[in-house]
């Protein structure tokens, strides 16, 4: 190595000085004791005991588990889709000509703003069964097809579709993101392609579509790896009241990985078991980003 | 290219449609935080809270408008007592029976609506009975839901905290109001934006503008970070921070912005490489040093995306609640998520007038602080979006 | 050189935020957690106060802390437990298993007592509740059993004699019945006789228990043979059938919160609940006059005299602590009131602490003044369960917390029809058998890499 080749090392690794301790510290240190915790019996309160596969078995057995497998998995496929079909949507309206864009772009995002905590308790209230608005709303679509109205959170086969539908109220991000992609497009393509005679769909699908591809791209990378992951709703929002409940409860609907990881570690102190329950939701969503990429990959458009 | 007027129509009708869809959550948290208690569980949804008003002895007085009565019946209190304040409450007629230490405000007749006063002393003023027809009513907030609602929120019981409930907590318990969650939720974005600003810039600063072997792979490396879900960090740094010293204390929740983080390395390096390399090149020839070059070039030119990184930090420690959940033990140290969550599982059942006002609370500095710098917000989550 | 400059900045800054201890204090201070707040901790506050006065070298410090299983845990984890923490008798078993706990026989032979001895003073079901696996854990404050509360005024309305409480199951199930209102056109309930879960999901655990079930014998857990746990499903399910699934949940979703004026027993919204002692208070509180009445809870078939399930407030002294032995001082103090006390204000250490939260005393012997001049005034109720000894306590086991929630899941999925009480029963078998054979698995494993001091 040069004199001049070791300086440029020695000041790369000065000025990501920082970054190198705490890339160490605070990610890849707990990924490999995450990792190793895994294959151990361990309460914090005690030194692990190395127990091999058994934490894995276990979990194999583990119905609570199962169930919170499924329903992150259910909630990232219905959440993710739906949302950047909302969040363009909203996009497209506001990149329309229109007057007072401003305050409709900052009325649409300003859900995404509101804490979590916060907008949880909002559509707690939103969607209690009895004097919910959600209720209000949509109670008498209900009664005129001869049903009751659900009562969302209390209901285990309506609390996943009340957080979806939840989750798309929080949707500004994308919507801001998609809005900069739907900008940069050239007027003379939608020129030229009226010229054409295409419609407005086919003017949607053939030059919109591809030109922001790249955007939708970044979006569901992100998306997919932020649903996988969700936690606070879950954690706040079991049932339609306010006391303890177990966790997922309405009957483990609502029990997501994080939430199970989460109280596995800190409530019931198995922490090895917990981290078993971490490795899997890292490959779930390592997974699950790949098959992403990998369906995505050839279908995204770079102009440049 | 103006779009024809029945489209037009079209796309205002769509905007108004998600403009309602959106707003009336927020709309609805507001209004219940304004009425009393009575009023959240009318049906159909109560928005505007009202206040009833009678003619009693030819004076308009404030009544509560509570269930009719079906039965004959008296007015009751209680002799006041100093742990407990009087309220009046309807006894039907089969049912009473003369007790001591409970006075007899009014003899009522079937088929009445029930009034209140304000707090009536018992002795001193009365209960007043009128019919629905003569009550009138009046649009009033009812703004004593917010000093209630936080009066919950620092662990007060529910109702009680109107009776000086405050000083019957016990001494050694801080008072741990308010206004100290919001200053500690304040001390964890203010260090954490600090840290967010001081680490990324100078590593961004390594990665762009230096060239040195193995940065590329490192450069993978950090973006490779933010696949990593943070519950799977949860245990291992939960021990991290135990062999420290930090659970139940602030620390844990902004130390680790000081040491960077791989979402904003990532945007600050994007944005430091559309900096022309001839600036820094002819400080170089000028015998300035790299610090030189980043703080006196870099650093100066990038405060949008500075501004951006601040913004999102900030934010981010506003909304964290897996962190707070997680290190702080103790309710002095608690941010306003975790004393929200923490206020509504303190009991069965909910009282919704209480949470919203509480949850207003929580939610407004937010809603300011994006109002105020909006522009640079939007701005901010474009780039990283495009960029991408 | 950056990095220490960092540091430098950092330092006054991690001094600020850490822990801060009151210097130059010759007192021993003892923090003692306890899980009450408002009034409950008041009461535990006098008695704080009362032995601070008398002591030179020790002072009580009482902090309430909100969720504090998960947060006691957390410190003792970190090391910097306090000295004593008050909670819940179920989170025992679990904590001791962990070993974050303190055997509390040395201490207490340390002060010239003997455990035995010591353990003699408490009520039979209190002094059994202390010992984990035979050893010596925790110590009872407080006693309370659950019963029914009953709304004299709902059941007048509804025709029934508001002086005579169901006296078993089948009356119970014909009471709740008659006792449920509904809007004539849509069904929806307006009042209701009894909620299955109203007003913790606790109560299904307690529900089974209450119906006959030991849930756990032998070493073994016996959810599948456990008639009591036949029962409280199949209870569920018929409570909810009669209700309606929809109209249960919605109903459920449209209660006020439990300690106000709203609460759905004092406003008659549901005319019976299964509570404790505490509930006394709050119907003090929050619905001055209102009529209540308070029974054993309703005999179910085979068992004839009246029953209830027991709970217990409980002392520990975790891992770790600095002053075990400062921390004995103050419960040595608390269990010794003074029997001569004449008036309610008299009344010193357990006693005053019972009497303020209207629970019962774990000790066997009580001053006339707790008996007669307790703001209780169903004291007699709660004494007589807890005497008789058919009040049953929650078992000490390890993996309980685990248990209470897979019963509550399985209760409610029994009672919102996702499952029949059949594969219930099979279900918290197969889970809890197993967490119970990891358990033992795990136990061994530990003793065979750490083995025990001989």
């Amino acid at each position: 190595m040069s004199p001049s080749e070791r300086r440029s090392l020695r000041l790369g690794f000065g000025f990501t000085a920082l970054w190198i301790i705490g890339l160490g510290v605070f990610v890849l240190y707990p990924v490999a004791a995450a990792l190793f915790y895994s294959f151990c019996e361990y309460s914090v309160l005690q030194p692990p005991v190395w127990c091999g596969l058994d934490n894995y078995r276990q979990l194999a057995a583990d119905e609570s588990f199962h169930h919170a497998v499924r329903n992150t998995l259910v909630f990232a496929a219905g959440s993710i889709p739906l949302g950047m079909a909302v969040a363009l949507a909203l996009a497209l309206l506001l990149n329309c000509d229109i007057r007072g864009r401003v305050f409709f772009r900052t009325l649409f995002y300003l859900p995404a703003i509101v804490p979590a905590v916060a907008s949880s308790m909002i559509w707690l209230w939103m969607f209690n069964g009895e004097s919910g608005l959600v209720n209000w709303v949509v109670g008498p679509l209900f009664r005129f097809f001869g049903a009751s109205p659900p009562t969302w959170l209390a209901d285990p086969s309506w609390a996943k579709p009340a957080l979806i539908l939840m989750s798309l109220w929080g949707t500004g991000n994308s919507m801001i993101i998609y809005l900069a992609g739907l900008q940069d497009v050239p007027r003379e393509l939608y020129e030229a392609a009226t010229i054409d005679g295409a419609n407005a769909w086919q003017r949607f699908r053939h030059v919109t579509l591809p030109l922001i591809s790249p955007v939708l791209y970044f979006d569901l990378i992100m998306g997919v790896i932020g649903s996988l992951q969700v936690f606070t709703q879950a954690y706040i929002m079991r049932g339609d009241g306010g006391a303890y409940l177990p966790d997922g409860a309405p009957a483990e609907s609502t029990l997501f990985l994080s939430v199970y990881l989460f109280s596995t570690a800190f409530y019931r102190l198995r922490m090895g078991y917990a981290c078993a329950i971490a490795c899997i939701l890292f490959l779930v969503t390592l997974g699950c980003t790949w098959l992403v990429h990998r369906a995505a990959r050839r279908r995204i458009h770079y102009s440049n | 290219m103006k779009p024809a007027a029945t489209h037009r129509f079209v796309i205002y009708a769509c905007l108004g449609f998600a403009a309602l869809a959106i707003g009336t959550p927020l709309l609805r948290m507001a209004c219940t935080a304004l009425l009393p208690a009575d009023q959240t569980r009318q049906r159909p949804p109560r928005w505007l809270p009202r206040v009833y008003f009678a003619a009693i002895d030819d004076r308009r007085v404030e009544v509560l408008v509570g269930t009719p009565v079906p039965t004959a019946g008296f007015w009751v209190t209680d002799e006041p007592a100093p742990d407990r304040r009087p309220t009046p409450r309807f006894v039907p007629a089969d049912e009473f029976r003369q007790q001591p230490g409970v006075h007899v405000l009014k003899t009522v007749n079937a088929g009445w609506i029930p009034v209140s006063l304000r707090v009536p002393a018992p002795g001193g003023s009365s209960i007043d009975i009128v019919p629905p027809s003569a009550v009138e009513t009046r649009i009033r907030p009812r703004w004593e839901n917010f000093p209630l609602a936080l009066a919950s929120m620092a662990g007060a019981l529910g109702e009680p905290a109107e009776s000086g409930a405050e000083n019957a907590r016990p001494a050694t318990e801080l008072p741990a109001g308010f206004a100290r969650f919001a200053a500690n939720t304040l001390i964890i974005c203010v260090l954490s934006v600090v840290g967010t600003l001081l680490s990324n810039a100078i590593v961004a600063y390594g990665f762009a503008c230096l060239k040195w072997r193995g940065r590329d792979a490192f450069f993978a490396l950090t973006l490779a970070t933010m696949m990593v879900p943070f519950p799977v960090l949860l245990v291992p740094l939960f021990g991290v921070f135990k062999s420290l010293g930090l659970i139940g204390t602030l620390v844990p929740l902004w130390l680790p912005a000081f040491f960077g983080n791989g979402f904003f390395i990532f945007l600050l390096r994007q944005f430091f490489r559309t900096i022309p390399g001839e600036l820094a090149e002819a400080a170089r020839i000028d015998g300035c040093s790299e610090w030189g070059i980043f703080w006196r070039i870099i650093l100066p030119l990038s405060r949008p995306v500075l501004a951006v990184a601040a913004l999102f930090q900030f934010l981010w420690a506003w909304n964290d609640f897996i962190g707070p959940l997680l290190f702080l033990t103790r309710r002095p140290l608690f941010t306003l998520s975790l004393a929200l969550q923490q206020y509504q599982t303190q009991h069965g059942g909910m009282e919704w007038h209480l949470l919203m006002a509480a949850t207003l609370v929580t939610t407004l500095p937010l809603v300011l602080l994006f109002v105020l710098t909006q522009k640079t917000f939007v701005q901010g989550i474009a780039t990283t979006g495009v960029k991408g | 050189m950056r990095t220490r400059l960092l540091a430098l900045l950092l330092l006054p800054l991690l001094a600020a935020c850490g822990p801060q201890h009151d210097a130059a204090e010759e007192r021993v201070v003892v923090s003692c957690w306890t899980l009450w707040n408002g009034e409950e901790a008041k009461a535990l506050q006098t008695e704080v106060d009362r032995f601070n006065r008398g002591r030179t070298d020790i002072v009580v410090e009482l902090v309430s802390v909100s969720d504090l299983p998960r947060q006691l845990m957390l410190t003792t984890a970190g090391g910097n437990p306090p000295d004593l923490a008050v909670l819940d008798s179920s989170d025992v078993a679990k904590y001791a298993e962990l070993g974050a706990l303190e055997p509390l026989s040395p201490i207490i032979e340390g002060s010239g007592e003997s455990t035995d001895g010591v353990l003699g003073r408490f009520l039979g079901n209190c002094a059994t509740a202390c010992r984990h696996r035979g050893t010596v854990y925790s110590l009872p404050l407080c006693s309370s059993s659950i019963v029914l509360f009953w709304n004299k005024r709902r059941f007048r309305e509804a025709g029934l004699d508001p002086e005579r409480p169901p006296r078993d199951l089948a009356e119970f199930d014909e009471y709740c019945r008659r006792l449920t209102e509904r809007e004539a056109q849509t069904g929806r309930i307006i009042r209701a006789g009894f909620l299955p879960n109203w007003p913790w999901p606790e109560l299904d655990p307690t529900s089974v228990l209450w119906l006959g079930g030991p849930l756990f014998a032998r070493d073994e857990i016996v959810f599948a043979r456990d008639p009591g746990a036949r029962r409280t499903l199949e209870w569920n399910q018929r409570l909810v059938g009669n209700l309606g699934r929809d109209a249960y949940l919605t109903f459920q979703g449209s209660l006020g919160s439990y300690a106000s004026s709203q609460n759905p027993l004092f406003t008659g919204r549901i005319a019976m609940s299964f509570d404790g002692p505490w509930l006394v208070q709050f119907a003090g509180q929050f619905a001055a006059g209102l009529e209540y009445g308070v029974a054993a809870l309703p005999s179910t078939d085979g068992l004839t005299s009246p029953s209830s399930v027991q709970t217990f407030d409980v002392a520990i002294v975790p891992k770790g602590a600095r002053h075990p032995r400062a921390a004995w001082a103050f419960l040595r103090f608390l269990f010794a009131p003074d029997l001569s006390a004449r008036s309610r204000s008299q009344l010193t250490g357990v006693e005053q602490l019972c009497a303020h939260q209207f629970k019962d005393s774990p000790l066997r012997d009580c001053s006339e003044a707790f008996l007669h001049d307790h703001p209780n005034p169903h004291l007699a109720v709660f004494r007589e369960l807890a005497q008789r000894g058919s009040a049953t306590p929650l078992p000490s086991l390890s993996i309980w917390r685990e248990y209470a929630d897979t019963i509550m899941t399985a209760c409610e999925k029994v009672r919102l029809g996702e499952q029949t009480p059949d594969a219930a029963l099979a279900e918290v078998q197969g889970r809890i058998g197993a967490a119970w054979q990891r358990q033992r698995t795990n136990r061994l494993r530990r003793e065979r890499a750490y083995p025990p001091p001989p």
